[in-house]
């Protein structure tokens, strides 16, 4: 595989989708807005911990490990909970930028001059999967570095600091990453399919909200289980794989000319 | 003449839908090959076929000597493709669009920037070229699109339609361009509706309607329907005209003033007896056909 080719697609691809000012402006202001709203919430939630006896008896059998106060017990619960749901900036940033990616060759017809010159359908494709995937992943790192920064400094009051655990390392490096991945497939698989970025959003959505119901109320219960976490994380690469498998076959060359309308 | 493109024996279905049937053709270096055929005949099909963008369901081609199934990338890059589509990224603009593909054909940074400037001024498009492309005309995407095909110096160049819907002037340019190319040696596969500019530009057309109904040079497609005849046009006394065509044993058909007969080395002592008869001939010429006469005799 040629990387350089690879490349050639990535950066015209990234350039193509900054000129688009909706997709900007929601890289911008998703992430900040949903970023506000978690801070404010979790500052919220450390004004308001109640006393040690309000603990309820599920807190302190699943938190026994957490070597801190039964308020800090808490803190770090919520804080961990939190740090999944920021994995809807992601999600949401890669459906909307590999929406534009695959609809926007379709509507301009530059697929066909694209596959007649010396690129492979491999190269093609990474280049579109990769797209997507770095910057929304690098606009992520930021809000969980906001995030993380902002929890420990919370934290302090409780004589420890959250951030880095192993869990942490688990959702940042491997849960977030490959999810979102998942959620490129997705998007660039009904995006063979749709005539406008809009649609190909919609289809991805409507698949997307049951997987997240089911993986966000697994996370939240055991956010804190790092065993778990790596189990769910698994299932996503698995997903991950089969999905990419599927979405190779649907960006064979002789699809995209002929049936891609 | 060096074989340039082999086509043997190629078929392509879609599913159960046979596009192209029993394809058989070869194209010289050097040669400008018409490929003719009305909607849904195949031709966007073989080109597809023949830049390697998609694969035949049976039949061999051989591109300069070299198997396109298996080097099907090495043979991309010396091809060069006119979409029927120009198909540019209208939010970049002209230099924008035309570096990606360059660089997609393996062109440096240089050569790139040269060959921009010099294609640019040629196609008059310099002016524009920090305008996005979606505010371009027609004929300004055409030319760019003609710019992106040639500009990595294919050996083979593809056009697909390269004249659909552009006004006379615009049309003229991509033709002669097109000539120019040959000049230059390069092998160029033409398809197209337009039946006067096959008729001007090609050296042989292949008929199409998915299978080839017939292969040749214009002229040659023209005697082999119509055969060679000519015309002599008379101002008076059809009978005695009869008289003398059925005493010199010529097949012939007469309308209105005009004898209509098969070319015979005895023309010139033909008109020589009508003169002599005191029939005033006017005219003689060789009864000409288009090609689009032509084409519409083979596709009926």
């Amino acid at each position: 595989m040629n990387m350089k080719n690879v490349s050639i697609i990535y950066h015209k691809d990234l350039r193509e989708i900054m000129t688009l000012r909706t997709v900007k402006y929601s890289m911008i202001i998703f992430p900040v807005l949903f970023l506000s709203i978690l801070l404010f919430i979790l500052y919220f939630s450390y004004l308001n911990l109640g006393s040690s006896s309000n603990i309820p008896d599920y807190f302190n059998n699943t938190l026994k490990a957490v070597p801190y106060s039964s308020n800090g017990k808490i803190f770090y619960y919520l804080s961990m909970n939190y740090l999944i749901f920021l994995s809807i900036v992601p999600l949401s940033l890669a459906s909307t930028i590999s929406s534009y990616s695959v609809v926007g060759e379709k509507q301009q017809k530059t697929i066909e001059p694209i596959l007649a010159t010396p690129i492979d359908d491999r190269e093609f494709f990474l280049g579109k999967l990769l797209a997507p995937l770095f910057p929304t992943l690098g606009i992520t790192y930021v809000v969980i570095a906001i995030y993380s920064i902002f929890s420990d400094l919370i934290s302090i009051h409780f004589n420890y600091i959250i951030y880095p655990n192993i869990s942490w390392a688990i959702v940042v490096f491997l849960f977030i990453p490959f999810s979102t991945i998942l959620m490129v497939l997705l998007t660039l698989l009904f995006s063979s399919k749709a005539v406008d970025p809009r649609s190909s959003q919609q289809f991805s959505a409507i698949i997307l909200i049951p997987i997240l119901v089911v993986f966000f109320l697994s996370m939240l219960i055991y956010s804190i289980e790092s065993i778990l976490l790596l189990l769910l994380t698994a299932i996503v690469i698995i997903g991950d794989f089969l999905l990419f498998r599927i979405t190779v076959k649907i960006f064979d060359r002789e699809t995209i000319v002929t049936r891609w309308k | 003449m060096n074989k340039m493109i082999e086509v043997i024996n190629v078929e392509k279905k879609f599913g159960e839908i046979t596009v192209l049937k029993n394809i058989n053709f070869n194209i010289n270096k050097g040669e400008i090959f018409g490929y003719l055929g009305p909607n849904g005949a195949g031709k966007t099909t073989t080109i597809r076929i023949l830049t390697g963008i998609i694969e035949p369901t049976s039949g061999e081609i051989f591109i300069d000597r070299i198997d396109l199934k298996h080097n099907k990338k090495l043979i991309r890059s010396k091809s060069g493709l006119l979409t029927e589509n120009p198909g540019f990224y209208e939010r970049f603009n002209a230099i924008e669009n035309i570096k990606f593909f360059s660089k997609l054909y393996g062109l440096n940074d240089n050569d790139i920037k040269s060959k921009i400037e010099y294609y640019f001024k040629l196609f008059n498009l310099w002016d524009h070229r920090s305008i996005p492309v979606g505010a371009f005309s027609k004929g300004m995407k055409q030319k760019l699109s003609l710019i992106r095909a040639i500009i990595h110096d294919p050996e083979y160049i593809y056009l697909d339609e390269p004249t659909a819907s552009l006004d006379p002037e615009t049309s003229n340019i991509v033709k002669t361009f097109i000539k120019d190319l040959k000049k230059q040696g390069k092998t160029i596969f033409l398809s197209t509706h337009n039946l006067f500019e096959a008729e001007e530009v090609c050296d042989r057309v292949a008929i199409l309607n998915r299978e080839i109904i017939e292969i040749g040079r214009p002229d040659e497609l023209k005697s082999k329907i119509f055969g060679n005849r000519i015309v002599v046009e008379f101002e008076n006394e059809p009978e005695k005209v009869k008289n003398i065509l059925s005493t010199m044993g010529i097949n012939f058909k007469i309308e209105g003033n005009k004898i209509i007969m098969d070319y015979e080395k005895s023309i010139s002592s033909l008109i020589k007896n009508l003169i002599n008869s005191g029939i005033d001939v006017s005219y003689v010429y060789r009864e000409n056909h288009s090609l689009e006469e032509i084409y519409l005799e083979m596709v009926k």
